[in-house]
């Protein structure tokens, strides 16, 4: 009875937490901003907004979130390895906030394991031994942790696209992930709003890609 | 016409009362112009009131402008990757605010110098470094072992009759190894004549290397030429275990990490027997060397900066070997050699931050070592054991400079017996040490220090000063010279045997040049050593040896030109004579070749998930002295080569990542002479060379990891 009531209550204050009307406008105009930027510097500004928020928000995990997941697509823009590595770094920081404020949360296992894809990429030979088996531990747990959330099959359906075959990895494996990826899009409706919602355009792209090869 | 004018009022009235209340109400807009600290615009920043959601992104021209709701004092900040974020607090009135910044580059390895004369480092945290701990695994030649990897760095000779690391002209007692700052007092397998033997740490136990030729800060002493600084592994992301199989043996380990701490624990045993039975040695082997080390690591994090770490290694070892008897005339007289090795090494270290300002470093080891021999008919036994404790805390000054002091004690004893003789020799030894990376400019840093020691046994105490200065020329060059002090106790022997015995003691000065990027290294660096009070055996033992060494050491590292290829260049000249032990005069030691040339490549194809490598290691000849000769140390022998390659292969079985290792040391079956050995009358003569003119090793190591992969 007890334990039950504790749920109930925890429940709730996550719900008011999420409904926030201030933090959530302010994320959904971001998040606006976000996907009409086409130039660098117009993802650097919604950034940046994520970032103001995410400072001023020190204790919600999804502004922390946010400001980590942008900071990822900004790293991704970079010509150096070097920058590219500053980025992944502090989308980290923001990531790990996240994890420490929301644990076992299946979003936050997803974008970890992906920033940390993202770092293996800038120096494989000598980052992928120690960083790919937890990138890999991430993303099989954002699965098991939620079923449901299609961004997981995503990502792991991309990286498996980047693995060979006789690394549990390979297109069979790829293709797999991925339209359960599609599949799960369809009906995957974010709790409110301004929960994650991102990637299934590109996840389609990527199933085309994926098919391809 | 009046209604109509009545209404014109009504409106002007609205339309003043609006304007004066919007005015009243108005948000404020705060506009200016982000720069660097050369006047550079700065587009990207982000600009924003603290603690709340207003602010915006400077342009490509620098300016910024937004608008606030918020009234009195509010602070603003500007951050920027790479740039230290600023505040600037205001008072917002009613006013349009003009706020222009000044940003100043965070300190990074472009725009900062740090030490690095004598310096070679390998680090996974650092963006540029020279050399990563992988690249010690995978160097061709080195056989998976630390010592060996660092051979193929300039600076370092080709000494293959021993186990030890021979630096700038110095012998192997003159280099030491610390583990996380304490003294490992046995960091190889016991010596046995003739067989260089391994070291006792895996290389995957460490993070970060930092191998001195050199110069080295005053945190570290008792070594005058060289000291190899290991700093071991933090705590593990993720729970795995490992197998290894391989043509000598085997092991199994496994660490399993909880939520704020980690347990490890590692066992393996290896037997060259089997390897020995299919490949021909040299050697006359009566026991193939075997034995077996287990060891438990733990790690603790305490609150929210301190970390705690554990380490036991414990190791039991034999083997016997016969050899033939040169003093002896009758042809084919042989003695045997026999050990029997156990040997413990316990660390524990604890470091934290305290008060936001200090870090606190503590350290405490214990080892012991027993080696019991039998050479010939002569039984030996030797124990020693070395208990240390250590303390090193540091601040930071003003961003970037740094202040450590610190201070060890060590307390050591050995128990010696031939036969029914028995010797037993106990010291303590104290130091204390203070030391600041004082940085003038960014670009002009000095590390001075000073280390002040004790030793018991000799009675005697040294200060020895060091001083480095480093200057950046470029954002990938910088100059850096050092000069130091160093002192080390006489070797146990002589000082049982002989009171009134001093330090022996080297003085250092480097000069160095080098350009790192991530992608290219170059290095040039210049050296003079002059060597005092060195024991002298002849007549009597005294303290009247000296000598010098100098030369130049080049390193060429390239990850540039050749694709998904690596590889290095190393060249040492050195120029070096010591009298010393029972030298009748100043002459160049065996363990001296003046010209050293060592290259290693390493070539990966992604596809095939492979990598192949090779090491080609060359060294004039080293002198050795022939008693038929009128002179003393005047022979030399022939040049050394050695063309080891070596090929690993990552693959998949079942679930889990699985490498697997061959490699071929001396793939040409060059006969290497190292020495050649005399009887006392000068009758006789051993040539001293390699176990076996080739060595082949085939390993197989497969991670578990708990990735529950499909």
């Amino acid at each position: 009875m007890k334990i039950r009531f504790t749920l109930a209550l925890m429940l709730l204050v996550t719900i008011l937490k999420a409904q926030n009307p201030k933090l959530e406008n302010a994320l959904l105009k971001n998040l606006k901003l976000l996907k009409e930027a086409e130039s660098t510097e117009q993802v650097q500004a919604a950034t940046n907004g994520f970032e103001r928020i995410a400072e001023s928000e020190k204790g919600e995990w999804l502004a922390q979130y946010y400001a980590g997941y942008s900071n990822i697509l900004i790293g991704m823009r970079q010509e150096s390895n070097a920058k590219k590595d500053e980025f992944y770094d502090r989308a980290l920081g923001y990531i790990n906030k996240a994890d420490e404020l929301s644990a076992k949360n299946s979003e936050v296992y997803v974008l970890k394991s992906w920033v940390l894809g993202m770092k293996i990429g800038v120096d494989p030979v000598n980052r992928g031994q120690s960083l790919g088996p937890e990138s890999g531990m991430l993303i099989s747990k954002a699965v098991e942790l939620n079923p449901e959330n299609p961004r997981a099959y995503y990502m792991r359906g991309q990286s498996a696209m980047y693995t060979p075959e006789q690394f549990g990895g390979g297109k069979a494996v790829a293709l797999k992930f991925l339209e359960t990826a599609v599949e799960k899009y369809k009906t995957f409706k974010p709790s409110s709003p301004a929960m994650p919602d991102w990637g299934e355009k590109r996840a389609q792209e990527v199933l085309e890609q994926c098919k391809k090869m | 016409m009046q209604t109509h004018s009545e209404i014109m009022k009504k409106i002007v009235l609205l339309l003043f009362l609006t304007a004066s209340i919007t005015s009243l109400y108005a948000q404020v807009t705060i506009s200016g112009i982000v720069s660097d600290d050369k006047g550079a615009v700065l587009p990207g920043s982000n600009v924003y009131i603290k603690g709340g959601y207003d602010g915006s992104t400077s342009a490509a021209d620098g300016s910024y402008t937004f608008t606030t709701d918020e009234k009195g004092e509010v602070t603003v900040v500007v951050s920027l990757l790479g740039f230290e974020s600023q505040e600037k607090k205001i008072t917002v009135g009613s006013e349009k605010i003009a706020l222009n910044f000044k940003l100043r580059e965070k300190a990074n390895e472009l725009n900062t110098v740090t030490i690095s004369a004598g310096s070679f480092e390998a680090s996974d945290e650092k963006k540029i470094v020279m050399l990563r701990p992988l690249d010690i695994v995978t160097t061709a030649g080195a056989a998976g072992d630390i010592y060996g990897a660092l051979q193929t760095l300039p600076g370092t000779q080709q000494v293959g009759e021993t186990e030890g690391l021979f630096v700038r002209g110095g012998d192997a007692r003159e280099a030491k190894t610390f583990i996380d700052g304490v003294l490992v007092d046995n960091p190889y397998f016991t010596s046995v004549p003739d067989v260089p033997q391994r070291s006792r740490f895996s290389p995957f136990l460490f993070k970060g290397t930092y191998f001195s030729t050199g110069g080295y800060s005053a945190q570290y002493g008792q070594a005058m030429s060289s000291a190899l600084i290991l700093e071991s592994q933090d705590m593990p992301k993720t729970t795995t275990t490992n197998i290894g199989i391989m043509s000598v043996g085997g092991g199994i380990g496994h660490v399993h990490k909880f939520k704020n701490s980690s347990v490890g624990a590692n066992i393996n045993y290896f037997n060259l027997s089997p390897y020995f039975a299919l490949s021909k040695q040299n050697r006359d082997w009566h026991t193939d060397p075997q034995g077996g080390d287990a060891s438990v690591t733990y790690r603790q994090k305490i609150a929210k900066n301190g970390l705690l770490k554990f380490f036991v290694n414990t190791a039991t070892s034999k083997l016997s070997v016969d050899y033939n008897d040169i003093e002896n005339p009758e042809p084919e007289s042989r003695y045997r050699f026999s050990l029997k090795n156990k040997n413990v090494f316990t660390a524990a270290s604890y470091k934290d931050i305290i008060a936001n300002k200090y870090t606190l470093q503590v350290a405490s080891a214990y080892s012991v070592n027993h080696d019991d021999l039998m050479v010939d008919v002569n039984d030996i036994e030797k124990n020693n054991s070395l208990y240390q404790n250590r303390i090193v805390i540091s601040r930071l000054v003003k961003d970037l400079s740094i202040i450590r002091v610190g201070g060890e004690y060590q307390h050591a004893e050995i128990d010696d017996r031939f036969t029914i003789y028995k010797r037993n020799y106990l010291t303590d030894f104290g130091s204390a040490f203070a030391e600041g990376d004082i940085y003038i400019t960014r670009k002009l840093m000095s590390r001075a220090g000073v280390r002040v020691e004790r030793s018991g046994a000799l009675d005697e105490m040294n200060v020895a000063p060091r001083i480095s200065l480093a200057y950046k020329t470029g954002s990938y060059s910088q100059f850096s010279m050092a000069y130091g002090q160093f002192y080390q106790e006489p070797d146990y022997h002589f000082v049982q045997q002989q009171e009134g015995l001093k330090f022996e003691q080297a003085d250092h000065y480097i000069l160095n040049f080098q350009t790192v990027s991530d992608k290219q290294t170059f290095r040039v660096e210049g050296y003079y050593k002059i060597y005092n009070n060195l024991t002298l055996t002849e007549p009597q033992i005294n303290n009247e040896g000296e000598g010098y060494s100098r030369g130049i050491d080049i390193f060429w590292r390239d990850k540039k030109t050749l694709k998904y290829t690596d590889y290095w260049i190393s060249y040492s000249y050195l120029d070096t004579k010591r009298k010393y032990l029972d030298f009748p005069e100043k002459v160049t030691p065996t363990f001296a070749a003046n010209h050293t040339v060592s290259v290693v490549y390493k070539r990966w194809f992604t596809k095939q998930r492979l990598s192949l490598g090779f090491t080609y290691a060359f060294a004039t000849g080293r002198p050795y002295n022939d008693p038929n000769k009128n002179s003393f140390m005047s022979e030399h022998t022939k040049s050394y080569h050695n063309l080891s390659i070596n090929s690993s292969k990552l693959m998949m079985i079942g679930k889990h990542f699985t490498v697997l290792v061959f490699s071929i040391d001396n793939v040409l079956g060059v006969k290497n002479i190292y020495t050649y050995r005399y009887s006392s009358d000068g009758l006789r003569r051993q040539t001293v060379g390699p176990e076996a003119n080739r060595f082949y090793f085939i390993g197989l190591f497969i991670s578990i990891g708990e990735d529950k992969t499909e």
